[in-house]
């Protein structure tokens, strides 16, 4: 019986061990973290990827750009025309929001902050077969992606670096580890900030200048060094650090590799669907093909006329354009010449369901940013804002902060920067050209400017806190 | 692989070296009857406590001290003691009689038989000719109400559809909750191969219901913990029919019948006559005139001029039924044999519907030494069904748009010929479709073991077992033109599907008698299994109708589909029973199981039980107890699990993401390396007892089985990149009661009259969902109430004053209740539950002679089901004017002061009146069922043998011929959510049959 025990105890050892490959069953249509992150194409490929969720019309696909315009004076609900109310972006322009009906932002962009993390986690492990230089251009990328998300997230969910003397006033968790059983705090906005800025001048020290992404079909929705340093320039703009703006912002427009569209241009320039040459130094490619951004809800459909189109333009806006504005012209009717909207996404006429790219970075938010860091400075902007205004048709705005923000207003409004100029700039938002309810001004400080976290995080994460304001109930 | 085999040859070899003593007398135990050998039958020499038991050949050999006086006591469970004298023979044998007083002497277990007096866990069998005579087109149909514990719901009545069954309640929220199935010690792929959400398609109709020779199932952990990982929501072995050593019998069977739809509650749509002078009722209280053309809605009384239809009596008809059999069974001392083979073909109630099955099967061993006997198991079996949209809300279902077709609309030309509906419908008329579509799927299945036996000394018995089990699925859906005068026309869709499980059974078996009293069964094992699926889809958006194949269609346009899963399994087990005189029982059972589904750091599991019984009859001093045959006691406590989740889902995966025209990689799942099994931890303690001379007779059960390590999508934090993770997480519990009894009420030589029941009351409660206080919306889990709790809003019924809808808003704590006639003001409440408290039956049997007549009856209780997308639609208040409404509807209110009635009527109300999530739809679906009803008359054996055939028998059997329920609906019977839409409903169906032996 002994013997026989024996016997079994070894057959069991024996299988045992041959079990484990016999258990192992990968996935093949999906591919493991493992399989994944161990060689360079996987790596290439995961990074390629994770520019896919910024499409996505919780983010740069919709929501970023019109949610916020929604809560200032360039826009306006139609309501009195039934075509133009599918009953979309109320709350938004209500800026009604709690934390059981927020920004659905935080998700998607913490989903790209992993997926850079997994790539930046395992760039450096053996068995990585790749130059230094390859190697440093995809970490590049996945962090500028990195410091893009959280650049969002913090300008969304935590109040302007203003709020507070020192911006110690609580930011959103920088997470630069991908971590399953991680419960971050929020960190404050001015370690947000100084993140950003360290993750990018190290994307920005280690690219190569001329590092395009291989293969894309539009370069300029793929990380460039001019995009780093563009986003760098707007990073320290928003948190006052002007001299190193100006720095950035002519590094850019130094480069000589954009050119300001000229006035003649601007129409077609936002319905490319591939842009050569031009403004654009950073942008989100939209195509029906995509994984994310596709569907009606996309800034296509919400903004045009044809389409669902609750984000209207408001008299406010067009009243703002001299005659003979390049720039009023990209304002136009429905058929019916009812109602104002917005032509900067009016599709590219590439089929049923259609998709514009989303604007993130152009030359002329460079010339803007250094005017305003000259303005605040005590420089001298008026070629600055002489350059916007001879490619617009326009009569240049006086040299002064108001003139720079009324042309900042005028320039950028619907790619999503006004709300976030307001509350950086301590702004109150007020806007006359208003439809049903809603709110006609909202005071600088006032709690709404920092949209409430989601309620569902406070449940699983016990480190968090909520925006003031909002936990009232 | 080849390793596993290594081994088990070194262990045999290893084994056989172990030396016995020398048999002086052997010889083999047989029914004096049949001559079928006895196994495990016990032989003692009188006078001392030297003795053996019967192998599983029938055989014994035992040493005796003194060959010519020496007395064999040979006892077998449900047979008379012998007392056979040796006589100084070498050769004993001895033929034992049956005793008439125990019905069953043996039930199928885990890895083996055992006598039914030395079970130790819960179990309940039932024999193959009680399934065989219904006219059901798999086995799992016949098996409802039969067995105490196991609740068998139909969520669909087509036939070839699933059922699904749920042993001793519902034990695990993502894990699945169907039990094992295991065939000729094999288990087997189960569930629904369906391939369209339209199909429902049952793996189990491949068996043949007359192929089978005993049904058992193991509830508790003691009984099923052989299965480990597998085990826990119960598992069901099937034994078919092994050959028999004699002359060849063959029997020929034929069955034919019809069936048809029928609710037995007064539910029915509304006439063409009612429902136009409902909707001008519903047009005059919304403020306008039904006679006025230019009204939003038009209804003028000449609309009864014109040609009206019932529309679900187009779409349905009286089905018809078929079945063909011819099975032989015989074989010789060596060799033995079963086949049979046959062929069925179901007509559904409605046009399009059909089911055919062709199937064979051969069971044959031989004995090629006489210590080494192979055998195969073959089943092979082809089945199509055609389908037409069904189980949701289709336009094309005959159902669906049976219930909601106006019936003014035109479904016909005038020449009788069935149109296409205009401007409605989607254009879609359901008989055309039925008639023109090419719908259908086919599967080719094979399920073949081949086995080994090997007894290479006494009381030693070494097997394997290899099995392969194969289908090949075959779909086609293609819309015709002439069908679908919408997108759909000429699209044609087709999967094609594979799937393969190999499964290796290797055990080693020690069975022995010590000093007379300790009798022992000892059994190591090993097994290994894969599981590997795949499928391609071909879709092209339009072909020519001509040649409706991928070929004619735009081949830029065609679509291209892939997916696979795989899944492997190791496992090593060992099973001890032991028993002392007769008196007390126990079993050990321990498993390892490892699983490829699992992760990295949990991919082993251990998973045992531990069980007792004692036999009081046994004991001296309730010998002389009179009327007492069988009193006793069970006991038994295990952990099983529960591995029913699909593959990959402990891994951190990358899925592809398109963007800028490139394919990158996204993270698609978090990783789990501690994903693990579900844990049941059952503990059961029952009571089996028989009187009266056996003529009484029954078990009770109770238990108690605690689900731990509940697979959840737990919440994390989205700063993670993710919102959940897959994990183990949560508990849950159900506790209950099982009772059968059997009675037999008459006995003699011309009449027997016999009842029995079954019933069984579970109890299940959520104890923890990791966190979550609750999972779901309307229907939901929540912690301290049952597997589905119904959360709705209160309504309150009509406002007598002017008819409209009220609802409760709140109830104070003094419970009085505040109203609303808003329904967005209502407040929501947990108001039942779909699982029933009391499922069972009952039977009864009276035999006269030749005759025999069965009645048996299903009833499930203490629940409630919730139609709500059939009653939002149809039960509308007038919200649903392009739709004919139930004729409960009719009974609305008409004037103040009506109470107790639908709200009034409203041409397109928006009150919400008929919110779905509502208790106003809320149906106590507590029924008994007329489940079968079996006449049969066997032919005096005096009469057939003249025509050389030794056994005729005809008989007429009905299903579901009645169910006393008070669900407005076909049938009260929708699926263990209670919650179905457009499911195929349960129908009645009556069948005639011939059987003849010869």
């Amino acid at each position: 019986m002994k013997k026989y025990l024996f016997t079994i105890a070894a057959a069991v050892a024996v299988l045992s061990s041959c079990g484990k490959d016999f258990l192992t069953e990968e996935p093949n249509l999906a591919q493991s973290d493992v399989l994944t992150l161990s060689t360079f194409d996987g790596l290439d490929k995961a990074t390629a990827g994770a520019y896919a969720p910024m499409a996505s019309t919780n983010w740069y696909g919709a929501n970023l750009i019109l949610s916020f315009e929604m809560g200032t004076g360039n826009a306006r609900r139609w309501i009195e025309f039934d075509t133009h109310d599918s009953g979309r972006y109320i709350e938004d322009y209500a800026i009604n929001f709690t934390p059981n009906g927020t920004s659905p932002i935080w998700g998607q962009a913490y989903y790209v902050i992993l997926a850079a993390n997994q790539v930046i986690a395992h760039l450096d492990d053996a068995g990585i077969d790749a130059s230094q230089q390859e190697k440093s251009n995809l970490k590049a990328e996945c962090l500028f992606l990195r410091a893009l998300a959280h650049f969002d997230l913090v300008r969304v969910f935590a109040h302007p670096y203003n709020y507070t003397a020192d911006a110690s006033h609580l930011g959103v968790p920088y997470v630069t580890v991908p971590d399953a059983n991680a419960k971050p705090a929020r960190d404050d906005v001015a370690t947000v900030y100084s993140n950003i800025i360290t993750d990018l001048l190290e994307a920005e020290a280690i690219i190569d200048p001329s590092y395009v992404r291989s293969g894309v079909k539009d370069k300029k929705a793929t990380v460039t060094l001019e995009a780093i340093q563009a986003l760098l320039a707007r990073a320290y703009l928003y948190c006052n650090k002007n001299a190193e703006a100006i720095t950035y912002a002519t590094k850019v427009i130094e480069s000589g590799k954009f050119q300001m569209w000229d006035a003649e241009d601007l129409a077609d320039a936002y319905t490319v669907d591939v842009p050569t040459g031009g403004e654009v130094i950073f942008e989100i490619y939209n195509n029906t093909s995509s994984s994310y951004g596709t569907g009606l809800e996309n800034v296509w459909g919400m903004t045009y006329y044809e389409q669902y189109s609750d984000c209207g333009v408001s008299n406010d806006l067009l009243e703002l354009y001299e005659d003979g504005d390049a720039r009023a012209d990209l304002i136009s009717t429905d058929k019916e010449g009812n109602g104002l909207f917005t032509m900067k996404y009016a599709g590219k006429g590439l089929g049923a369901v259609d998709a514009n790219n989303v604007i993130v970075l152009r030359l002329s938010e460079m010339y803007l940013i250094r005017a305003e860091a000259l303005v605040k400075t005590g420089g001298n902007a008026v070629a600055d804002l002489q350059v916007i205004a001879d490619h617009r048709n326009a009569t240049a705005q006086p040299a002064n902060i108001e003139g720079v923000f009324l042309e900042r207003r005028k320039e950028l409004c619907w790619e999503g920067h006004y709300w976030f100029d307001l509350a950086r700039t301590g702004h109150d938002m007020d806007r006359e050209d208003v439809s049903g309810t809603a709110i006609k001004h909202l005071a600088a400080g006032d709690y709404r400017w920092a949209r409430p976290i989601p309620q569902r995080e406070f449940t699983v994460n016990p480190n968090l806190i909520q925006n003031p304001e909002y936990n009232k109930n | 692989m080849k390793r596993i085999k290594l081994f088990v040859t070194a262990v045999m070899v290893c084994l056989s070296t172990l030396a016995f003593a020398q048999s002086k007398v052997a010889g083999v135990v047989t029914d004096s009857e049949s001559g079928e050998t006895l196994v495990g039958a016990s032989v003692l020499v009188k006078g001392t406590m030297s003795g053996t038991t019967t192998a599983a050949d029938g055989s014994y050999s035992l040493k005796v001290a003194n060959p010519a006086e020496a007395v064999l006591v040979i006892s077998f469970y449900g047979y008379k003691t012998a007392e056979v004298p040796v006589n100084g023979n070498a050769i004993v044998n001895a033929a034992l009689k049956a005793d008439a007083t125990v019905l069953e002497e043996t039930v199928i277990v885990a890895y083996g038989t055992q006598k039914k007096e030395a079970v130790t866990g819960s179990v309940t069998s039932v024999k193959g000719e009680t399934l065989a005579s219904a006219p059901v087109t798999s086995v799992d149909r016949a098996l409802a109400g039969k067995l105490a514990g196991v609740s068998i719901s139909a969520a669909s009545g087509q036939p070839g559809a699933i059922t699904q069954i749920r042993i001793r309640g519902n034990g695990s929220i993502n894990a699945g909750n169907a039990p094992l199935w295991v065939v000729d010690g094999i288990p087997v792929v189960s569930g629904n191969l369906g391939v369209s959400t339209s199909a429902n398609n049952s793996t189990l109709t491949n068996l043949n219901p007359n192929d089978i020779e005993s049904i058992t199932v193991l509830k508790d952990a003691a009984a099923a913990a052989a299965y480990g990982s597998r085990a826990a929501n119960g598992v069901i072995l099937v034994t078919t029919k092994s050959g028999k050593e004699g002359k060849a019998v063959f029997t020929a069977r034929a069955k034919v019948g019809v069936n048809w739809l029928n609710p037995d509650t007064d539910f029915r749509m509304m006439t063409a006559k009612e429902l136009l002078g409902y909707q001008r009722d519903a047009i005059i209280n919304a403020g306008q005139d039904p006679d006025n053309p230019k009204s939003g809605y038009y209804r003028p009384l000449s609309i009864l001029n014109g040609k009206t239809y019932n529309a679900l009596r187009e779409f349905s008809r009286t089905g018809k039924t078929q079945e063909y059999e011819i099975s032989a069974r015989g074989g010789n001392s060596r060799a033995k044999y079963y086949s049979s083979f046959s062929a069925q073909n179901d007509e559904g109630v409605f046009y399009g519907v059909e089911f055919q099955r062709l199937q064979g099967r051969i069971n044959a061993s031989y004995k090629l030494l006489d210590n080494l006997e192979s055998g195969v198991r073959f089943n092979l079996a082809y089945t199509k069904q055609s389908n037409v949209p069904m189980n949701s809300l289709y336009y094309a279902s005959p159902l669906w748009a049976g219930e909601t077709l106006l019936p003014w609309q035109q479904l016909t030309d005038e020449n009788g010929k069935y149109i296409s509906v205009e401007g409605i419908n989607s254009g879609e008329n359901p008989r055309v479709v039925a008639a023109t579509d090419d719908n259908w799927e086919k599967i080719y299945h094979l399920n073949g073991t081949v086995n080994l036996k090997w007894t290479p000394i006494k009381n030693l018995e070494i097997e394997t077992k290899n099995s392969m089990e194969q289908f090949f699925q075959e779909t086609n859906h293609y819309y015709s033109p002439v069908g679908h005068k919408n997108s759909t026309a000429n699209q044609l869709d087709n999967v094609d599907q594979y799937l393969q499980q190999l499964t290796t059974s290797n055990t080693i078996t020690y069975s022995n008698i010590f000093g007379g009293y300790h009798s022992l069964r000892a059994l190591v094992g090993q097994e290994a299994m894969t599981y590997k699926t795949h499928y391609r889809e071909a879709y092209s958006p339009e072909v020519d109708p001509n040649m409706p194949y991928h070929t004619t269609a735009d081949q830029t346009t065609t679509e291209i589909g892939y997916g696979e899963s795989a899944e492997t399994m190791l496992s090593f087990f060992g099973i001890v029973d032991y028993n002392y005189d007769n008196r007390y029982f126990a079993q050990a059972t321990f498993r390892e199981d490892g699983s490829s589904l699992f992760g990295e750091d949990n991919k082993w599991g251990a998973f045992w039980s531990i069980s007792a019984s004692w036999n009081a009859t046994n004991e001296k001093f309730l010998k002389g107890i009179k009327n007492l045959d069988l009193l006793k006691l069970r006991v038994s406590y295990g952990v099983n699990g529960n591995n029913g989740i699909s593959a990959y889902n402990a891994y951190g995966l990358y899925g592809s993401a398109i963007y800028n025209g490139l394919t990158g990689y996204l993270p698609s799942q978090i990783e789990n390396r501690r994903l693990s099994w579900e844990k049941n931890k059952t503990i059961n303690v029952g009571i089996d007892f028989a009187a009266f001379n056996n003529r009484l007779s029954g078990s009770i059960d109770v238990y108690n089985r605690k689900t731990v390590d509940l697979l959840l999508t737990k919440q994390i934090p989205q700063t993670t990149g993710f919102s959940s993770i897959f994990s183990n997480v949560g508990s849950m519990r159900n506790r209950g009661i099982e009772i059968q009894l059997e009675y037999t009420i008459l006995q003699n030589k011309d009449l027997f009259w016999s009842v029995g029941m079954n019933a069984a009351y579970n109890k299940t409660k959520i104890l923890d969902l990791g966190g979550d206080e609750f999972l779901g919306s309307w229907r939901r889990q929540v912690v301290g109430r049952g597997m589905y709790s119904y959360y709705l809003y209160d309504y309150y019924g009509v406002n007598p004053a002017n008819g409209e809808a009220l609802w409760v808003a709140s109830i104070d704590e003094k419970g009085n209740k505040t109203l609303t006639n808003d329904q967005a003001q209502a407040r929501r409440y947990y108001a039942g539950s779909p699982e029933p408290k009391w499922v069972g039956g009952f039977n009864t049997q009276v035999a006269w002679k030749g005759f025999s007549l069965s009645a048996f009856f299903e009833f499930k209780a203490g629940h409630q089901i919730l139609l709500l997308n059939e009653n939002h639609y149809l039960n509308s208040d007038g919200a649903f004017m392009t739709m004919n409404q139930f004729a409960s509807q009719l009974n609305y209110w008409k004037k103040p002061g009506d109470n107790g009635v639908n709200p009034k009527p409203v041409a397109g109300t928006t009150s919400n009146s008929n919110e779905w999530e509502s208790d106003r739809y809320l149906e106590n679906a507590s029924y008994l069922r007329v489940k079968d009803v079996t006449l049969s008359y066997t032919l005096p054996q005096s009469l057939t043998k003249k025509v050389g055939v030794k056994n005729a028998k005809v008989y007429v059997s009905g299903l579901n011929l009645y169910c006393f329920n008070d669900v407005y609906f076909w049938d009260p019977e929708q699926g263990v959510t209670g919650s179905g839409a457009g499911a195929y409903p349960t129908t009645k169906s009556i069948v005639g049959g011939i059987e003849l032996t010869f």
